[in-house]
């Protein structure tokens, strides 16, 4: 790694903890092998009904895409000026006036211990895993070493936080069994506490019923299509339930 | 010895003519589609961590990496277009991977493809090699090169199958209205046809006209095969990446062509994508605005070789397509003739269709001293005349 990466990096996280400390936004995190955008962004529109959302862009979430997320910059570039700059726009951010209510981060790994090192950045009000495949799997060796990336992911959630938990995904269910944490589920499974069943879909979107905990049912559609965005669409209403009654906006 | 089904088959007259070119010495080209630019930097450095990180050397599943297609949907969705990442997005090795793919799911042999006229070269071929026959509709120079539908109905027989054409077209930078599209789609439903609308120009419009594509009507999201390339837009023709997006049930059936053939886009390239859609767009921006400035070089150029051509402005693209306005026998003859007597490529329009004959097509992607010298070239040859 470079010396302007690992100084820029150093600073970068030093300012985005900075931030997370002076603001206290509620944090949610979005982590899992795949759909993590999908459900990043179904997550920032339906919290952004009730709350200011930052959501992180693209695909910012690694080392240095995560604490860019939270303050707020862009790519720096490969020149020092380019991320002097984009770091006094990062100090700005950190230390100004109130920011957003809540902030949705993407977690990715590809090698062990990256969530070790992200989750020195923070941590979350609420947890969502999508799933657990064998994507950048050769980096871990096995889906155990690879599971355990999520293990420590959960176990840092706040005390009264929540754990959001794909039920169509056994490899994400048995992960918290070993974790002392609140969890809700979603998928379409009938186990699922957020479950979408009655699945359709026509030229303008996928229709279904939601079934949620102490909601009745409810007919939704959505103008995309395939199994990734019901996911999100259940995923975003269990966090925005627990956002809601968690987290008051202020 | 060989297959009949490539009897007819030929190399792009495109790059025989580069070929040709480059064995006369000090030629210049303004022939093939080729962006100077490098590929920007951010997308090789965000390649080089992926190697670096031994994440390119194996196979990724054969629609593509999880990442990229997702990337690719939410692309699509910012731009009106909802499709499943899992099931209705395969990452291509360029586009015209996925056109044959497409082509060679959909044909039976002797079934036929419908392509305005003039159109890209290498349609042609694609759908020959798929077993069906190309059956050219002419568009109407006069209207900005735009559709005739009733030529088009004309054309259609029990045998067509589906409607190939490029929006932006290549060759001569028209961007077809919402409603010619509209009606080339109610036509398409009218006699069940499929509609493959290979948009690789689209970054590059310099009209104040939303760009539209029928891939953003959900009425025909089973009817519509949407190409994309990242070749022209992100300077990447040497990656071969791009992708195509349709409804579910059809992709399924392209999925098994594409697998076949090259198992997957390769991977190195899709990271290259990933980069392109993250991060890339301020380049795509910069390039626009060069090529604009080139198209203004080129036609002001032009104008002042009127003798020897008369040409519409491009909205789109970076080809101009005039018509040869000295006396010569066919375009393909006169692109040789330039060649050889002043050193200038120069793609003969017979190349793209029969109404392409008596034209030839310039690319201005090629870089501001190569046009001025070889517009210095066609003004001495037009003196000579």
């Amino acid at each position: 790694m470079s010396f302007l990466k690992r100084s820029v990096q150093y600073c970068l996280f030093a300012i985005a903890k900075l931030s997370l400390a002076h603001h206290e936004p509620y944090v949610v995190v979005v982590s899992g092998s795949t759909n993590r955008q999908t459900v990043k962004e179904a997550i920032g529109k339906k919290l952004g009904e009730a709350f200011t959302v930052r959501v992180s862009p693209k695909n910012f979430n690694a080392e240095l895409g995560v604490p860019m997320s939270i303050v707020d910059i862009p790519s720096g570039g490969g020149s020092f000026l380019g991320w002097f700059s984009v770091l006094i726009r990062a100090l700005r951010y950190a230390i100004g006036g109130k920011r957003e209510d809540v902030c949705i981060a993407e977690f990715a790994v590809s090698r062990p211990r990256d969530m070790r090192y992200l989750l020195r950045l923070l941590r979350p009000d609420c947890v969502v895993l999508t799933d657990l495949t064998s994507e950048y799997l050769s980096a871990f060796g096995t889906l155990e070493t690879k599971a355990k990336e999520y293990e420590d992911l959960l176990m840092r959630i706040k005390a009264n936080g929540l754990a959001v938990l794909n039920q169509d995904d056994a490899r994400i269910c048995a992960l918290h069994a070993g974790v002392s944490v609140v969890k809700t589920t979603y998928g379409l499974a009938g186990d699922a506490l957020y479950r979408a069943n009655h699945i359709t879909s026509n030229e303008h979107g996928t229709s279904f019923y939601v079934h949620a905990p102490g909601l009745p049912v409810q007919h939704a559609h959505i103008i995309s299509f395939g199994k990734s965005a019901i996911y999100a669409y259940l995923a975003a209403e269990a966090v925005a339930t627990h956002a809601t009654t968690h987290w008051k906006k202020t | 010895m060989f297959a009949q089904r490539i009897q007819n088959i030929r190399v792009s007259p495109i790059k025989q003519i580069e070929l040709a070119a480059s064995k006369i010495p000090n030629s210049v080209s303004l022939a093939q589609g080729i962006p100077s630019f490098d590929t920007p930097e951010s997308i090789k450095e965000r390649v080089m961590g992926e190697i670096r990180a031994g994440r390119v050397s194996k196979y990724s599943l054969a629609p593509g990496t999880i990442e990229l297609r997702e990337a690719i949907a939410h692309d699509l969705a910012r731009n009106g277009m909802h499709y499943d990442w899992e099931t209705e997005i395969i990452v291509t090795a360029g586009a015209i991977e996925g056109i044959t793919a497409t082509l060679a799911s959909l044909l039976n042999e002797g079934d036929e493809v419908l392509l305005p006229s003039p159109t890209y070269t290498s349609y042609q071929e694609a759908i020959k090699i798929s077993g069906g026959v190309p059956v050219f509709v002419p568009l109407v120079e006069d209207h900005r090169w735009g559709f005739n539908f009733e030529a088009f109905e004309k054309a259609i027989t029990q045998k067509t199958r589906a409607i190939l054409f490029c929006n932006p077209n290549n060759p001569t930078g028209t961007i077809y209205t919402a409603e010619q599209l509209q009606q080339l789609a109610e036509l398409a439903e009218k006699y069940n046809l499929y509609v493959l609308s290979d948009e690789v120009y689209k970054d590059f419009i310099y009209t104040d006209t939303p760009y539209l594509t029928l891939a953003q009507k959900p009425r025909y999201r089973k009817r519509v095969i949407r190409i994309f390339s990242f070749s022209k837009a992100y300077a990447m023709t040497g990656w071969r990446v791009g992708y195509i997006h349709s409804d579910a049930s059809v992709i399924a059936e392209i999925l098994k062509v594409h697998d076949t053939l090259i198992t997957c886009a390769p991977v190195v390239s899709q990271y290259a994508a990933l980069g392109a859609l993250e991060n890339a767009q301020e380049d795509v921006a910069r390039f626009k605005k060069t090529y604009q400035h080139r198209r203004k070089i080129l036609c002001e150029r032009l104008d002042g070789m009127d003798t020897l051509f008369s040409y519409q402005v491009p909205d789109s693209s970076y080809f101009v397509f005039p018509k040869i306005n000295v006396a010569h026998d066919t375009s393909w003859n006169f692109a040789f003739t330039l060649l050889e007597k002043i050193g200038v490529a120069l793609v003969p329009g017979s190349a793209f269709g029969p109404e392409g004959e008596g034209h030839v097509r310039m690319s201005f992607g090629r870089d501001e001293a190569d046009i001025n010298e070889a517009c210095d070239r066609l003004e001495k040859y037009m003196q000579t005349l």
